[in-house]
C-alpha cells in the first residue's frame, strides 16, 4: 500500500467515526426518549370499588394489578382502614403472584403481603389478582368508609431501577349499615356506585421527581449525599395542606402543614443509618380533593456502624437478675434503715 | 456494719432485726418473683383457634427447614459419626464454616500456592452422601496468605485470597473435579462479630473489599457447574449490609444472615423487613434467601438439650411456613467436646456424651406430617400458634406453645367451621406427649374442641370425616 492510499483509508476510517459517533448519540437519546415517553404505569385496584354492607356481615376484596407494559418481578403490599369499622381476618396471595415473599398480616387498621414472581428471569405482566382480603363490617358509618392502599406500597420493575413502577391506586369503599341492612352480596351496588366516584389516588410518581400535581421535594435534591444523619426535608404542597412524610426503609412517618405560601420543612428527629434511603411525600389537596405524591431518593454519607434491622428487640432482663438487684436494693434499705434506729437505741 | 454494732446497745433490737428479716426476706423475694412473672406475662393473648375449612391457601414448604449448620469445635468430620441420623432427618442443605483453618487446605511452597483437599473432601463427602447441598462458609482466611498469620485479617495480597476462592469453587463446582451442582459458598462467617474479624462497611477491613476480591474468584473459575455466592454472613440482618452488599456491583446470587432471637415473631419480622428494602432492588429481590444459623440464643444454653428448644424450633417454622427464606439451618448438628452438661447447640451429644438426640432432633419429621394445602387458621395467641392443612380428606391443625419466660400452659379452644354434617374423628398427638382420639358427630357446621396446651409444648390434630 502506497503512502496516498494509506491517507485515503486513514480519511475515510475518521469520516466514518466522526459520522458514526454523533449518530450513535443521537439513535441513543432517542430510544431513551421513547422509552421514557412509554414509560408504563401499573395500577392496583381493589375491588369492587363501591360496597353496602350490615354490621357482622363478612366479605372479601381483590387487589387487582395491571402491570401495563411493566415487568413486574415483586410487589410489597400495604393497605389500611378504619379498625373502628372494620375488621380483616385475613389476605392471601392470588394467581397473578404465585411466589409469597413474606407471609401476609393482619394489623389493627393495616394490612401487608409481600409477592413476587417465581424468579428475575419470568417477571409478571398483564392483568389479574395480587391478592384477595377478607373483611369484617365491625360498626355502622354515616359516610362510606375506605379501604387504601398506603403510600409505601411498592411494585419493583425490571429496567425500572428503585423506581416504584406503581402510578395509581384505587380504594375501596364500604357503606355499612345496621345488622341486616346491607346487601350481602359482595357486589356493586348500583345506587352508590352514582353517588360514590371511586377516586384515582396517584399513590408514587414513576420517577424520582416531583410530581406535576403540586407537591415537591426541593432538599434534598435526587441522590443528593447529605452530610447529616438528620437531614432538612423541604419542599411545597398547596398551601394549608397536611404533607405526609415518610423516609424509607425503616420507615419514619410524620406530617407537617404547608404555610401560606405553601412551603413545608422537617427535620428529623432521629438519625437515619448511612445510605441509601427515599422520601415519599403525599398530600390532598383540600379544594379538590385530589392526592398528590412525590418520591426522591437520597443518601446518608456518615453513619454508625452495623445498622441493625429493625428487627433487632430489645433484650429484656432476666428474672434471676431482676430479683438479684431488687433484693440487693432491698437489703440496703433495710441497712440504711437500720442505722439510724440502732443509732437512736444507743443514744 | 461493725460500726453498726458497736453502736448497738440492745440485744433486743438486732434480735428483731434479724428475725424480721429471716422471715420478711423470703417472702419479700417471693412476691418479687411473682410480680415479675405477673409484669412479664400479663400482657399476653391466650389463643382461640379457628380453621376455615372452605379455604385452600397454598401448598406448605416443608424442605426449607430440613437445612442445618454444623459449627468447627473440632477439626474434623464432625458429621460422620452421626451420618444415619443426620440421614434420617432429610437434609436438604448442610453448611461448614472454618474451611481453611480447620481442614488445612491452603499451603505455600516457594512463591505459589499449595492445596491439600483431603479432609475438607471427606467432610463435603459426608453431605453430599446425605443427599444434602453443601452450603461452604469460605472462611476464614488461610495463615499463609493472611496479614501476620492471623486467620481474622485480610491477606497480605487480594489477590491471593480471590484465588483461594477460584481454586474452592474449581474443585467442588468444577466439571472435572468433584462436579458438584448447586453448591453455595458464603463469604466468610459472622465477619461482623469481633472473634471472626470484625469486618466494617468500611475502612482496613471493609467486608465489600472481601467480597469483592472473592467475587472476582468465583467470576474467574472455569469449567464450573451451577454455584451460588453470596453474604453476607453477619449475626444478624443489618440493613446497611445487605444493601450495601446489593449496590456494591459484584457477583451475588444470595443472600445469607444469622439468627439468635428468642422471639419467633421476629423471624417472621425479618423476612418482611429484607423484602421491602430489597423491592426497591428488583433485581435483587427474589434472589434465594438463606438463615445460615439459627437459634434462640447464640450462647451455649441448656435449653437446647429440653422442649424449650424444640417448641422454639417448631414455633419458629411456623412463623415461615408461609414466605419461607430458601434455607432456615438449624445450628447445629453435633455437639462440641466437653458438653456433657446439655449446653450444646446440638441436635445430638457429641461422641464423647453417647450420641444421644435431644428433643429437637424430632421436630422436623413431627412438622413434616403437617404437608398439605394449608387452610385459614386464625385466633393465635402470643404463646401457642400454628397452621392448618389438609390432605387427602384429613384436616390438620399444628399446635405449639412456647413460651420464652417460663412455664405458660394453655386450655386452646380450637373451632372447625364451614365442615359437612356427619361424623368426624379428632385425633389428638403431641411430640412426646399423649395421642388420642374421639368421635364427634356435626349437625350444623362447625365442631368446637379444647386442647390442653402445656408448657414449650407442640401437638397435631387430625380431623378425619368417617363414611
Amino acid at each position: 500500500m502506497n503512502k496516498d492510499m494509506k491517507r485515503i483509508v486513514i480519511i475515510l476510517i475518521s469520516l466514518i467515526t466522526l459520522i458514526a459517533i454523533p449518530a450513535s448519540v443521537l439513535l441513543t437519546m432517542r430510544s431513551q426518549e421513547l422509552r421514557k415517553k412509554a414509560a408504563p404505569a401499573t395500577t392496583l385496584t381493589l375491588t369492587p370499588t363501591t360496597l353496602n354492607k350490615a354490621v357482622g356481615e363478612e366479605f372479601t376484596l381483590e387487589v387487582r394489578m395491571d402491570t401495563a407494559g411493566n415487568q413486574i418481578v415483586a410487589v410489597d403490599l400495604k393497605l389500611s382502614f378504619d379498625p373502628a369499622k372494620l375488621e380483616a381476618e385475613w389476605i392471601h396471595n392470588g394467581t397473578m403472584f404465585p411466589n409469597i415473599l413474606s407471609s401476609g398480616t393482619v394489623g389493627n387498621g393495616t394490612i401487608s403481603m409481600a409477592l413476587g414472581a417465581t424468579n428475575t428471569t419470568t417477571p409478571i405482566s398483564g392483568t389479574g389478582t395480587v391478592a384477595t382480603i377478607k373483611f369484617k363490617a365491625l360498626a355502622a358509618t354515616t359516610s362510606p368508609v375506605a379501604v387504601r392502599f398506603t403510600a409505601d406500597t411498592f411494585v419493583g420493575a425490571l429496567n425500572e431501577g428503585s423506581t416504584n413502577a406503581l402510578t395509581s391506586t384505587i380504594p375501596a369503599t364500604i357503606t355499612i349499615g345496621g345488622a341486616g341492612g346491607g346487601t350481602g352480596t359482595g357486589t356493586v351496588t348500583p345506587t352508590l356506585a352514582s353517588s360514590i366516584t371511586p377516586t384515582l389516588t396517584p399513590t408514587l410518581a414513576a420517577s424520582d421527581s416531583a410530581s406535576p400535581s403540586g407537591i415537591t421535594i426541593d432538599s434534598p435534591t435526587k441522590n443528593e449525599s447529605v452530610a447529616t444523619q438528620k437531614p432538612t426535608i423541604v419542599g411545597t404542597a398547596p398551601p394549608g395542606t397536611t404533607v405526609t412524610i415518610t423516609v424509607y426503609s425503616d420507615p419514619i412517618t410524620v406530617t407537617v402543614t404547608a404555610d401560606a405560601n405553601g412551603n413545608w420543612t422537617y427535620t428529623l428527629a432521629d438519625e437515619l443509618e448511612a445510605g441509601p434511603h427515599t422520601i415519599v411525600v403525599a398530600a390532598q389537596d383540600p379544594t379538590t380533593g385530589q392526592s398528590h405524591t412525590a418520591t426522591l431518593a437520597f443518601v446518608v454519607a456518615t453513619g454508625s456502624e452495623n445498622g441493625a434491622s429493625g428487627s433487632a428487640i430489645p433484650v429484656s432482663g432476666t428474672t434471676e437478675n431482676t430479683i438479684l438487684l431488687l433484693t440487693l436494693g432491698m437489703l440496703f434499705i433495710l441497712i440504711g434503715s437500720a442505722v439510724p434506729l440502732l443509732r437512736r437505741t444507743s443514744i | 456494719m461493725s460500726i453498726i454494732m458497736r453502736q448497738a446497745t440492745g440485744r433486743t433490737t438486732s434480735l428483731i432485726s434479724l428475725f424480721g428479716l429471716v422471715i420478711f426476706l423470703p417472702l419479700f423475694i417471693m412476691a418479687i418473683g411473682q410480680t415479675v412473672i405477673l409484669l412479664t406475662r400479663a400482657s399476653g393473648k391466650p389463643a382461640s383457634i379457628v380453621v376455615d375449612t372452605s379455604t385452600r391457601l397454598e401448598p406448605i414448604k416443608t424442605d426449607f427447614y430440613h437445612a442445618f449448620a454444623q459449627g468447627g469445635e473440632e477439626k474434623n468430620d464432625m458429621i460422620q459419626s452421626i451420618a444415619d441420623d443426620v440421614k434420617a432427618l432429610r437434609p436438604k442443605a448442610i453448611r461448614l464454616d472454618h474451611l481453611y483453618d480447620n481442614y488445612q487446605v491452603v499451603g505455600r511452597d516457594g512463591g505459589g500456592l499449595t492445596f491439600d483437599w483431603t479432609r475438607l473432601d471427606a467432610a463435603v463427602n459426608t453431605i453430599t452422601s446425605l443427599g444434602a447441598t453443601p452450603v461452604l462458609a469460605l472462611s476464614y482466611m488461610p495463615d499463609v496468605i493472611a496479614k501476620d498469620g492471623v486467620i481474622i485479617n485480610p491477606p497480605n495480597d487480594w489477590n491471593e485470597w480471590s484465588l483461594v476462592v477460584q481454586k474452592t469453587i474449581e474443585h467442588y463446582s468444577g466439571k472435572n473435579a468433584k462436579n458438584l451442582n448447586g453448591v453455595y459458598y458464603e463469604v466468610w462467617n459472622e465477619p461482623d462479630l469481633a472473634q471472626f474479624g470484625s469486618w466494617k462497611m468500611g475502612g482496613e477491613k471493609n467486608y465489600l473489599t472481601l467480597y469483592r476480591h472473592a467475587a472476582i474468584g468465583a467470576n474467574n473459575a472455569t469449567g464450573v457447574n451451577t454455584f451460588y455466592l453470596g453474604g453476607p454472613s453477619t449475626t444478624g440482618l443489618y440493613k446497611n449490609w445487605i444493601i450495601a452488599l446489593a449496590e456494591s456491583g459484584n457477583r451475588l446470587n444470595f443472600f445469607s444472615w444469622h439468627s439468635y432471637l428468642s422471639d419467633p415473631e421476629q423471624f417472621a419480622t425479618d423476612q418482611r423487613n429484607i423484602i421491602s428494602w430489597l423491592v426497591q432492588y428488583p433485581s435483587y429481590t427474589l434472589l434465594p434467601k438463606l438463615i445460615t444459623e439459627f437459634g434462640f440464643t447464640g450462647s451455649k444454653s441448656n435449653g437446647y438439650g429440653t422442649m424449650y428448644g424444640a417448641a422454639h424450633t417448631a414455633a419458629v417454622i411456623r412463623q415461615l411456613i408461609s414466605g419461607s427464606p430458601t434455607y432456615l439451618m438449624t445450628f447445629q448438628l453435633k455437639d462440641g467436646p466437653g458438653q456433657a452438661d446439655g449446653s450444646g447447640w446440638g441436635l445430638i451429644t457429641h461422641d464423647d456424651n453417647g450420641l444421644k438426640k435431644k428433643p429437637r432432633y424430632s421436630v422436623y419429621s413431627f412438622i413434616d406430617s403437617m404437608a398439605g394445602t394449608r387452610m385459614q387458621l386464625t385466633g393465635e395467641g402470643s404463646w401457642v400458634t400454628g397452621f392448618a392443612t389438609t390432605q387427602n380428606d384429613v384436616i390438620k391443625v399444628f399446635l405449639v406453645n412456647f413460651d420464652a419466660n417460663g412455664s405458660h400452659s394453655e386450655q386452646v379452644p380450637v373451632k372447625f367451621i364451614k365442615l359437612a354434617p356427619g361424623t368426624y374423628s379428632l385425633r389428638e398427638r403431641f411430640l412426646f406427649g399423649r395421642d388420642t382420639k374421639k368421635t364427634y358427630t356435626v349437625e350444623e357446621d362447625s365442631l368446637s374442641t379444647d386442647v390442653f396446651m402445656a408448657a414449650q409444648s407442640m401437638g397435631i390434630l387430625e380431623l378425619t370425616k368417617q363414611p
